[in-house]
């Protein structure tokens, strides 16, 4: 026998039938407070109805234009035009082929930019504003009811509230972060997840018991999350203007932007797009599928999205209709997945190699040997129509392959600091970043094959992106912090952006480059502009 | 999905095959559903609304080939305006109070709602207070007739969460409406 709210659930969802429905009326004659609550209920449905139905008076009709396109694609996909005869009967008609006058249809129209005009000073008081508000709003926000559903469920043995983030400041003004990366200001009072033992960053009073260790979960990679002590800290040139969290307590390895400034996330849940928009629409794709995500990459062109599931199966979807075009499973990948080109996949294979496919007819291209050592030294496209690859070993060998026949088209040795970590290409093509175990980033000049500059950061670094203007961005991570750096390596000027106590999963410039996503460990997408 | 599950999908066949009036029986079937459903997604802008509608039956004629009938066709369409609806919408920086309640989440709380307050406020009023999510949800369940699993699957998130939306917007639709009696 079902509950009453699974009666209700069906009846609401409209699954009611049979025996369920004899059940669900005979309970609601028998009990006042559910005939109560179906009201209510029903209110609210003819409410939404009413709401709803009002906003469109009549449906327009499509114009002659429409059908002219949907005649354009026909041809141009190989339909035959079926047309019906007096009789009924139905004949096919191919229809002209008439690609050369065709148009491209865009997926999206590219944006406006959107500049602000304001002076730095103007910027950094702002700036200073919404971080002392945003502190006062993280002191409020534990008396503020419940947390999003979208929130990390609370560990065991402590209630909703208390793994609320609990920030409270003594006395004002809040804490600001330096461009050095030095947190100065009042003493900060977190009652913590982790135990903070000594930072060079804040000065903390740890005042709860650590959070108990999660058991029983650990297949699913979600249970590892450990709840977040602080807020992420912004400081200019960056400012916050979107932040969502996962749903669901999901968290995620990689993201990704498209030409069109929608932002890819790749999750365990699935490939989640967030437009650009303060992140406040989102589809998800990949609804049926598992388990989750490793890996998320738009084409060049905007219409096609790359996935990669932790069981190695890579996914082709069409951004148009959220259909799946295409799947290739068992591969030997690695965990990078990348777009040479509009129709050609790259991605890292075991054991040092570099393969490339074409997406659609799953065919292999060529495998190129880069002679990995690490398992996370990442490659990098060059921009489309260069048609190169650019990879590093540890040995300091850097290698240019050619997509369209994997060949290694050139390859010279640079002294690399450390085990390569990362590594990303700038959006001309002309500037390879290379990030180290041992924290030294360094920039090599393609085209001179010589490295132009260098830079230590306090940590281990994460995540590489450059900006349009040459600019880079680098997370790393200390033993307790996270911090993301923009670094002007022509300039050698280097400025903390962001502080979290949770690692930055990963960070990516949108392809205009002012603005930067970020993907703290624990399934915050954060969205930041960047004062140029 | 057969159909005798969906009576659209012999149109999506016919349309695969290139039958316009096919779309256009699709257009009259569904297209006032989901312009409707537009015109939620992108803040009652008829225009834009319009032109992302025709956008969807495009994106439905070059993908009607392609679809393996693993929703509805009224969902996969709705699915496809959802995707349209997020490229649609330009870049608007958000307000303070906008980044606050992303933060917060969707429970408003009761100054909030003092601070929004109309001198009366009707059950339909009190729904457009609804956050986003809930009022989306809403409208799924109660207009388009979606399933709890559909509105899951098309909303990308679980069918508790539908479920929990719900019983939120209900509760929510309550405080709004008893605290305006109060204050009346």
């Amino acid at each position: 026998m079902k509950s009453w709210d699974e009666l209700l659930w069906l009846h609401l969802t409209g699954a009611l039938e049979g025996q369920d429905r004899a059940e669900f009326e005979y309970l609601l004659d028998t009990n006042p407070a559910y005939r109560e609550e179906l009201a209510e209920w029903t209110r609210l449905e003819d409410g939404t109805r009413a709401e709803v139905s009002d906003r469109v008076e009549q449906l327009p009709p499509l114009p002659s234009s429409f059908f002219d396109r949907l005649e354009m694609i026909a041809a141009q996909d190989g339909r035959k035009r079926v047309t019906t005869s007096i009789n009924g009967s139905h004949r096919n008609v191919p229809y002209q082929k008439v690609q050369d006058k065709m148009t491209v249809i865009p997926l999206e129209k590219p944006r406006e930019r959107h500049k602000l005009n304001i002076s730095y000073t103007l910027i950094a008081a702002v700036a200073a504003a919404a971080l002392f508000g945003v502190l006062l709003f993280y002191g409020r926000e534990v008396d503020q009811g419940p947390p999003p559903e979208s929130a990390n469920p609370p560990p065991a043995g402590l209630s909703d509230d208390e793994s609320l983030l609990a920030l409270t400041t003594t006395p004002t003004p809040a804490p600001s972060l330096t461009p050095s990366g030095t947190l100065v200001g009042p003493t900060v009072t977190l009652r913590p997840s982790v135990t903070f033992t000594s930072t060079p960053f804040w000065d903390v009073q740890v005042t709860a018991t650590p959070i108990p260790a999660q058991g029983g979960r650990t297949n699913d990679p979600r249970a590892s999350i450990t709840p977040s002590v602080i807020e992420p800290i912004i400081a200019p040139p960056a400012t916050l203007v979107g932040r969502v969290r996962l749903p669901g307590g999901d968290f995620s390895p990689q993201i990704a932007w498209s030409p069109y400034g929608n932002i890819a996330v790749a999750a365990y849940s699935g490939a989640w797009l967030y437009n650009s928009d303060a992140l406040n629409l989102s589809v998800r794709l990949l609804p049926d599928e598992g388990p989750g995500l490793v890996s998320v990459a738009y084409s060049p062109n905007g219409q096609r999205i790359a996935t990669l599931n932790w069981d190695q199966k890579l996914t082709l979807w069409d951004v148009e209709t959220g259909l799946r075009l295409g799947q290739l499973e068992d591969l030997d990948v690695w965990d990078t997945l990348m777009f040479a080109d509009n129709r050609n996949i790259v991605f890292n294979r075991s054991f040092g190699a570099v393969e490339i496919q074409n997406s659609l007819s799953s065919t292999s291209l060529g495998v190129a040997d880069t002679e990995y050592i690490s398992r996370e030294a990442g490659i990098a496209t060059v921009v489309p129509g260069t048609g190169r690859v650019v990879t590093v070993n540890a040995a300091g060998e850097i290698k240019l392959v050619t997509v369209v026949s994997g060949n290694i088209a050139s390859e010279f040795t640079v002294a690399i600091s450390g085990q390569p970590l990362r590594s990303a290409v700038n959006a001309a093509g002309t500037r390879f970043a290379v990030a180290s175990s041992n924290g030294v980033v360094q920039v090599i000049d393609l085209e001179t094959q010589t490295e132009v500059a260098r830079t230590t950061l306090d940590g281990i670094p994460g995540a590489l992106s450059f900006d349009s203007d040459g600019a880079l961005a680098v997370s790393s991570r200390t033993a307790t912090l996270s911090s993301v750096w923009l670094w002007d390596y022509e300039a050698d000027a280097k400025n903390a952006i962001l502080v979290f106590d949770l690692p930055i999963n990963d960070i990516a410039f949108e392809p205009d480059g002012d603005q930067i996503a970020v993907m703290t460990g624990d399934g915050l997408l954060l969205l930041l502009e960047i004062e140029q | 999905m057969t159909e005798r599950q969906d009576p659209d999908l012999p149109l999506l066949r016919a349309m695969a095959s290139g039958d316009t009036s096919a779309c256009a029986e699709l257009y009259a079937r569904h297209g006032r559903g989901i312009l409707t459903y537009l015109l939620g997604q992108l803040s009652g802008d008829q225009k834009l609304a319009e032109e992302v509608l025709q956008d969807v039956m495009l994106a439905a004629w070059q993908g009607a080939a392609k679809f393996r009938g693993e929703s509805k066709v009224k969902t996969w369409l709705l699915a496809i305006a959802r995707l349209k609806a997020l490229n649609a919408r330009r870049r608007k920086r958000p307000t303070a109070a906008e980044l606050h309640e992303n933060i917060a989440g969707d429970a408003p709380t009761p100054q909030h709602i003092t601070e929004r307050g109309a001198t009366r406020l009707s059950v339909r009023e009190a729904i457009r207070e609804l956050p986003d999510d809930q009022r989306e949800t809403l409208e799924l369940i109660f207009y388009h007739d979606l399933t709890g699993v559909e509105a899951a699957d098309l909303l990308g998130i679980a069918v508790g969460t539908v479920k929990s939306r719900l019983h939120r917007a209900k509760n929510n639709l309550r405080g709004i409406l008893q605290r305006k009696e109060v204050e009346e």
